[in-house]
């Protein structure tokens, strides 16, 4: 039986605002149920600076659940700044989600040629870069049966899975994005290595990136179903809902602009944004920041949602989205990320936009035509239900971990073993 | 028991200073008394010179670690009054035919120090210890029994390297598109420079002008002649646009060359070891090399190496491996594999293991302890 699992990611704690990390540390809640799991992470919150925040050493959350913190060696400065705009040729991360397919391919034939040192100095001073966790791993991974990497971005991975002698231990949920980065050659160093997919879409993207076909499993992702015991919160006039990391990298800023110009059409409808990143304190009559909420009055504001809208054009999951779902509430979403776009197909709980015009028409439809609304919040739920209930998935994830018959000494079954040692005499 | 470690030059900026100052911290690390003595010295290394440790070569008990690259006439005579266990550590010398062309004293220097190498051997020497198997070859042919050679890879500073941030400006300019072809070695005649001018000449004949040949080095000044024969040999063949000599580089700048460029081309005709092959590997930047003396060995297996120098094959190597990202891959990570080989973990091991061993155990080490590595006979 395997005893000891580490799950590897660059942040984590209460307060930490991001999809990876709180996948990270769903996943280790659901694991240390049946096993005993170390989440090994860095002392950072912030994840632009990644300054020392939390206290080194270790956290223990349950009997069978710790996390263990070390510091990061340097803060993401100017350096890596210099290094971003000179590899990556000046593209911002919101032009490249727009580009046509031959601008596309035209711009990703310039990556081909950035060398494999500069992409990795680029990872290195990005951070979180922690010397006294890589040693950790160094000097640990004998004593885990399995290493989790979370998120193919950082140094904790890129770096980290050196550190792991025994590669075959390894796994990565790498939560791919179609973003310039992803492209870095130096990444196809994890084509040696088995993933742990969070979508189909996703497991497509590595493939087309990695330029291979790695070992790997389409892991998705579960949640407790809170929508009975969960009251719709904000009565009163209708709102759209955006929930998550607000900054420009995830298509906040398009959010805004283009929900202030729908608004002076429809002035009595609001948005509410909950999380937390650069764009909070943007202000606007109609946008309104409600902060950084508990799980609770969180699920409440997205009962009552119209919608959730999704901005981003970066995610491999899009777990706000699947707890919208699990809400009962529809989705309107980016339809340049193929993950997002892959949820409301596959659901029909949604709808989905790339340009004003049809994010306009999306609102529109959702504000005004209240069958439709709830019809397709039924069939979001459905989806969630079908999908990611945490029931199927704690069954998933933990059979992964369950030890093969390799491990448990237990070899094949007798007749097999009496047929390979007669052909052996 | 006691080392005593001997150079006649000992700064940390030089490569036979680096080791002689690593073996030093390793043996302290480890709880050895251990000594270095040097005539020369600089403010960085001045707290672990000690001249007056010569009186332990009197010592049966003490090691002598005796670091030979230079010509060192008080050196050798230590060495023979030494009463003490002798180990020498031998870093290669350049061929002195190399020199002759260009600067008389350079030659004189090198022939006396490759005389010195019989001089040593016929001195006593209870153990040889060698950058590569290529160096043991010089003590082997002057006498010295294969049993009690070693080859023990000297220490480097590439950590350091990879602490540095490396100057932006550099990999700004190096990033316009051009394949950047890089090489870091001192302008010397057996460096292999007219070769990669040659390799420049194919590849601008070939594949066009979009590539540039960077050579780093700092010039020796008896050697300006080599240098006057190379800026004319670039003119002649029409390759001044793409080759670029940027001498002595200061440590940012050098990491910014490793980490910005494609290929380390690697023509050199006399290397004992080639550290640059380890600083290109640590950055994972491929190299295409010829085999000569010591490269392949320190190159390790799955790296592009050839045996001849065919410029025509170099240069559509070089291409190839710029426009094929792929291939790139494999070598910088098979690349990176060998260098981790020569990390100093790895490296004080085996050197604690060899002078353990000449040491039969004793001391620090205690009996049977560390020791063994430097007893059981053969090149390892």
């Amino acid at each position: 039986m395997l005893k000891r699992i580490a799950i590897v990611v660059q942040r984590c704690g209460p307060d930490v605002v991001g999809g990876s990390e709180g996948y990270a540390l769903r996943m280790a809640r659901v694991l240390a149920s049946s096993f005993d799991v170390d989440v090994v992470t860095t002392t950072a919150k912030d994840y632009i600076t990644w300054e020392n925040f939390y206290p080194e050493g270790e956290e223990r959350v349950s009997d069978t659940l710790r996390v263990l913190r070390f510091p990061v060696d340097f803060q993401r400065d100017p350096y890596w700044h210099e290094l971003n705009r000179i590899l990556f040729k000046k593209m911002p991360l919101d032009k490249f989600s727009t580009l046509e397919t031959e601008a596309r391919q035209k711009y990703l034939k310039t990556l081909e040629h950035n060398p494999i040192g500069l992409e990795e100095e680029w990872l290195k001073s990005q951070g979180p870069y922690s010397s006294g966790l890589l040693e950790y791993l160094r000097a640990s991974s004998k004593r885990y049966d399995r290493v989790v990497f979370m998120t193919y971005l950082y140094p904790t991975t890129y770096f980290g899975i050196d550190s792991v002698v025994e590669r075959e231990k390894v796994l990565i949920v790498p939560t791919l994005h179609d973003e310039p980065p992803v492209y870095m050659k130096a990444f196809r160093k994890y084509l040696d290595y088995r993933f742990l997919f969070l979508t189909e879409a996703e497991k497509r993207l590595a493939e087309r990136v990695l330029c291979g076909r790695p070992g790997s499993e389409v892991i998705g992702f579960g949640l407790d179903d809170r929508s009975a015991d969960t009251v719709p919160a904000y009565g009163g006039d209708p709102y759209f809902l955006y929930a998550g990391r607000l900054e420009e990298a995830k298509g906040v800023g398009e959010l805004f602009d283009w929900f202030a110009r729908f608004s002076k059409k429809r002035p009595g409808v609001r948005l509410l944004t909950i999380g937390g990143g650069p764009m909070k304190d943007f202000r606007h009559a109609k946008i309104k920041y409600l902060g950084f909420l508990g799980e609770e009055e969180k699920l409440s504001v997205m009962k009552g949602a119209r919608a959730f809208v999704h901005p981003s054009a970066y995610e491999s999951l899009g777990i706000v989205l699947i707890e919208s779902f699990m809400m009962g509430t529809p989705a309107l979403v980016n339809a340049r990320s193929e993950v997002l776009k892959d949820h409301v197909n596959a659901s029909g709980g949604g709808l989905s936009y790339c340009s004003y015009a049809e994010f306009e028409k999306g609102l529109e439809v959702l504000l005004s035509d209240g069958g439709l609304r709830d019809t397709l919040g039924k069939r979001a739920r459905e989806y969630y239900l079908q999908n990611y209930s945490m029931g199927s998935y704690k069954e998933r994830l933990v059979s992964l971990f369950e030890p093969t018959p390799a491990q448990t000494g237990k070899g094949p079954p007798e007749g097999l073993r009496a047929a390979r040692l007669s052909v052996i005499s | 028991m006691r080392v005593v470690i001997a150079y006649p030059t000992v700064v940390d900026a030089d490569a036979v200073g680096c080791d002689v100052i690593e073996e030093y911290l390793c043996l302290k690390e480890d709880g050895v008394e251990a000594y270095i003595y040097a005539e020369n010295h600089d403010s960085t290394t001045s707290h672990m010179v000690d001249r007056d440790c010569l009186k332990f070569l009197e010592d049966r008990e003490t090691i002598l670690i005796y670091h030979h690259a230079i010509y060192w006439e008080k050196g050798l005579e230590l060495l023979k009054n030494s009463l003490c266990t002798r180990v020498v550590k031998y870093h290669n010398i350049t061929p002195e035919h190399f020199l002759l062309p260009y600067s008389f004293e350079l030659f004189r220097t090198c022939l006396l120090a490759r005389r010195q190498t019989a001089e040593i051997v016929d001195a006593g020497v209870d153990l040889g210890l060698f950058d590569s198997r290529f160096n043991a070859r010089d003590f082997i042919a002057s006498g010295l029994s294969e049993s009690l050679c070693r080859v023990l890879p000297p220490f480097t500073r590439i950590h350091e390297l990879d602490g540095l941030r490396a100057d932006t400006r550099t990999i700004e300019r190096l990033s316009d598109g051009r394949a950047n072809v890089f090489f870091a070695g001192r302008v010397a005649p057996n460096k292999g420079h007219r070769s990669i001018l040659y390799t420049a000449y194919y590849y601008k004949l070939l594949f066009g002008p979009e590539v540039r040949f960077i050579m780093a080095g700092g010039l020796d000044p008896g050697l300006k002649g080599y240098y006057e024969e190379l800026k004319a040999l670039s003119r002649a063949l029409g390759v001044d646009d793409v080759v670029e000599f940027v001498g002595k580089v200061s440590p940012d700048e050098l990491k910014s060359y490793y980490v910005g460029s494609h290929v380390f081309l690697l023509l050199s005709e006399h290397e004992g070891f080639c550290v640059p092959i380890l600083e290109a590997q640590r950055f994972k930047l491929p190299l295409v090399a010829y085999d000569s003396t010591a490269v392949a060995e320190t190159l390790g297996i799955n790296q592009l190496c050839f045996d001849t120098l065919d410029y025509e094959t170099l240069a559509s190597s070089i291409y190839t491996l710029y426009n094929d990202p792929s291939a790139r891959g494999y070598l910088a990570e098979e690349g990176y594999k060998n260098f981790l080989k020569y990390e100093r973990a790895v490296l004080r091991e085996k050197f604690l293991s060899c002078v353990g061993g000449a040491c039969g155990g004793r001391g620090a080490w205690g009996a049977g302890g560390a020791g063994g590595g430097g007893g059981t006979g053969g090149l390892c």
